[in-house]
């Protein structure tokens, strides 16, 4: 430890000449006071770092008086090396030269101290670190950008919504110290009216609102990510002017020396200012507040959507060329992003598609199972029927003609007459059945409704009173006169009334009520029966559905071909021990389809 | 005694017909194909003709226009178990159309009438 001291020692104390010449030849500005700040000495280095010469032994200055040392504040810090013997140091000293440069400084000063350790000066070394902060900026800046970009991605990756996309680039666009642009508008294109329009736009209005924006900005420290979720309502309001601007924006995309317009064709960025070569169209400049203006075009492979401009419309701070090659970046960003939602909202459309077709094919597949079991069941039953009707012919012809002779005491005359009258009721069924057919013409009168139902009322009365049913009517007097065929139209009335009658088997209530609405005339016919069963239900308009045992399965079926030729509709609604109601819509409007 | 044709493959269809016409009164030739119906109403003096339209692989709508041709002014009953050949122009020839029944008033009365409307018109 001694030996080194000594060594020491030696090193710092050669002669006078020894040191100056050292002092000189050291590349970094040095310089030397005694203990009231007198400057006794300084190198040349001193006047290279300061661009000034201001600070100069010769010129027997204070360093308290200094310009240089006050413009800089360190005459304070000086003293207090002085009172407190300890040394200072302080990096990235912004400094402006006499000539006008920018530059960062270094500074390092210690107290001289006599063997006594009593103070007797300073020596402060200065030098010129312009460069490495400027990297150190340059560094931080490039990672910040990278950070935005990585946060857009992330909040892009989260939404496929072209409005939310647009508002997540033009707030990364503006947001914290990557871009930091202060406005940024997007504008698309409208294949269809062949034009660029304002869609979209971030940023204040105005030096307040800004520094209102990036005070609470810097202090939170928020993540894109924070300020797109946290604050949207405030987005908004903040953005209103912007937006209003961005509205009035429209470029016809035949203005082909417009630069907006050729940043679209070529696909190429521009740096617009007073400077540059391309200008701004006045029209767009007066609109925006500036003609100092980046533009890059969206463009996804062989698509380009429109164009983000981007601006330092508050600070004015002039817009630096890789600034613009990042926006690039980010517009990009975005266009890839739009092209996904616009891929997936086509995908999500032709989903939607298949859906409905593959809907409409499940239902008309059932259809045509439905209408392929009535056809076959439909031939079937003809061809039974048919072939019935001969043997039914033989029995019941030869039974009548036994009855005519036999007395009515004879023991075999009430079976005779069974068989006889059985084989009727079958022939009657083989009727209904066969004559269920298509090509019946209808022959349509203007008709008063009313009448019609309650014709058909008088001829099931007796069986009304035989089943104790208590009819309520309720009929609209002023009903409108349509046309019917009326003597099909009270089949199919007295079909469906026999059908409320059945599920009636010990008395109850029938309600028949008709009345008007708009263009239609509708009838109801609800009974308080046992109603239907709800598997029923879909298929009772089927021929030969029946829930009855001794029902053919067909009143319904016809009911319901009638009403259809009629250009009506039949509808039912039934719950179980409670009843059913039959309602028909018929139209008041001619047009009905050819039977 | 009018005397009437019946044409039907169903041999028991013929019997309960010709039992029932004789018991009304008229004469009955039966027949159960088309061939043998030609030849008799050719032969003999018939009246009437009851004509079924399915029989087997015969059609009776096919001996309708010759049975017309060969006898001006017979009148024919169609009579038939199914009710779509109503809508056949060849049977629009006929001058009725019935459809099978045990019920056979109806029968009755229509060749009632017919064979009135025939005697008149030979008066």
């Amino acid at each position: 430890m001694t030996d080194k001291l000594k060594n020491a020692s030696f090193l710092v104390e050669p002669t006078f000449c020894d040191w100056a010449t050292l002092l000189r030849d050291i590349p970094v500005g040095i310089f030397i006071t005694d203990w009231e700040g007198e400057l006794c000495y300084n190198n040349d280095f001193l006047h290279q770092v300061l661009k000034d010469n201001s600070l100069n032994g010769y010129l027997r200055t204070n360093i308290f008086d200094n310009k240089i040392i006050k413009s800089l504040g360190l005459d304070f810090e000086f003293k207090k090396i002085l009172e407190t013997k300890k040394r200072f140091s302080k990096e990235k000293i912004s400094y402006k030269a006499p000539d006008g440069s920018s530059l960062y400084l270094s500074l390092k000063a210690t107290p001289l101290k006599d063997e006594k350790g009593k103070i007797v000066g300073i020596i402060c070394f200065v030098e010129d670190q312009t460069e490495k902060v400027n990297l150190d900026l340059h560094l931080k800046r490039k990672i910040s950008q990278l950070s935005i970009i990585n946060e857009v991605s992330n909040a892009l990756a989260t939404t496929l919504k072209t409005e939310r996309i647009f508002k997540i680039i033009l707030t990364g666009v503006t947001a914290g110290e990557g871009l930091g642009f202060n406005r940024a508008f997007f504008l698309l294109k409208d294949e269809n009216k062949n034009e660029l329009y304002g869609k979209m736009a971030v940023g204040p209005s105005n030096p307040e609102e800004a520094s209102e924006i990036w005070k609470n900005l810097s202090q939170k420290k928020q993540s894109l990510k924070e300020i797109l979720s946290l604050y949207p309502e405030v987005d908004e309001k903040k953005d209103i002017e912007v937006n209003r601007v961005v509205k009035t924006l429209r470029v016809p995309l035949s203005e082909k020396d417009n630069v907006l317009v050729e940043a679209i064709d070529k696909r190429k960025s521009f740096n617009l200012s007073e400077e540059s070569e391309k200008k701004l169209s006045s029209s767009l400049a007066n609109a925006l507040g500036t003609r100092t203006l980046a533009i890059v075009p969206l463009v996804c492979e062989d698509k380009v959507f429109g164009v983000i401009l981007a601006d330092n419309f508050i600070t004015e701070q002039k817009i630096k060329d890789e600034d613009v090659k990042f926006l690039q970046v980010l517009a990009n960003q975005a266009s890839r992003a739009i092209e996904n939602s616009r891929l997936y909202e086509r995908v999500a459309l032709q989903v939607k598609k298949l859906e409905e077709a593959n809907k409409n094919l499940e239902e008309n597949t059932k259809k045509m199972l439905k209408f392929e079991k009535f056809s076959i069941m439909g031939q079937i039953t003809s061809k039974v029927a048919h072939q019935i009707r001969n043997p039914l012919t033989i029995i019941g012809g030869f039974a009548k003609s036994i009855l005519k002779k036999t007395d009515e005491k004879d023991p075999n005359y009430k079976y005779l007459k069974i068989i006889s009258e059985e084989t009727q009721r079958v022939e009657k069924m083989l009727d209904q059945i066969l004559n269920y057919s298509p090509n019946l013409l209808i022959n349509l009168r203007k008709q008063n409704l009313n009448r019609v139902v309650e014709s058909s009322l008088k001829k099931i009365k007796d069986q009304i009173d035989s089943n104790m049913i208590i009819v309520e009517k309720d009929f609209q007097k002023d009903l409108p006169e349509l046309e019917l065929d009326s003597e099909q139209f009270e089949h199919a009335l007295l079909n469906i009334l026999r059908n409320a009658l059945s599920a009636m088997p010990e008395g109850g209530r029938l309600w028949v009520r008709t009345f008007s609405e708009d263009d239609l005339v509708k009838i109801e016919i609800a009974d308080n029966g046992v109603g239907i069963p709800p598997d029923g239900l879909p298929n009772i308009f089927d021929p030969f559905f029946t829930t009855k045992a001794k029902a053919n399965g067909l009143g319904l079926t016809v009911a319901q071909e009638i009403i259809k030729r009629h250009n009506g509709r039949i509808m039912v609604k039934s719950q179980k021990e409670r009843g059913s109601v039959f309602s028909i819509q018929l139209s008041l409007r001619r047009e009905r389809k050819d039977a | 005694m009018p005397k009437i044709l019946i044409v039907d493959d169903e041999p028991n269809i013929l019997k309960l017909y010709s039992k029932e016409l004789e018991e009304e009164g008229y004469e009955v030739e039966a027949v159960s194909c088309a061939e043998e119906a030609l030849k008799v109403a050719q032969k003999e003096e018939i009246d009437l003709v009851i004509l079924d339209i399915k029989m087997g692989e015969e059609d009776g709508l096919m001996i309708l226009s010759e049975l017309k041709r060969i006898k001006k002014g017979l009148p024919v009953i169609l009579n038939s178990a199914y009710s779509i050949y109503k809508s056949n122009f060849q049977s629009w020839l006929a001058d009725s159309y019935l459809i099978k029944s045990s019920n056979l008033s109806e029968l009755k009365n229509k060749i009632e009438d017919l064979i009135k409307v025939r005697r008149i018109n030979r008066i």
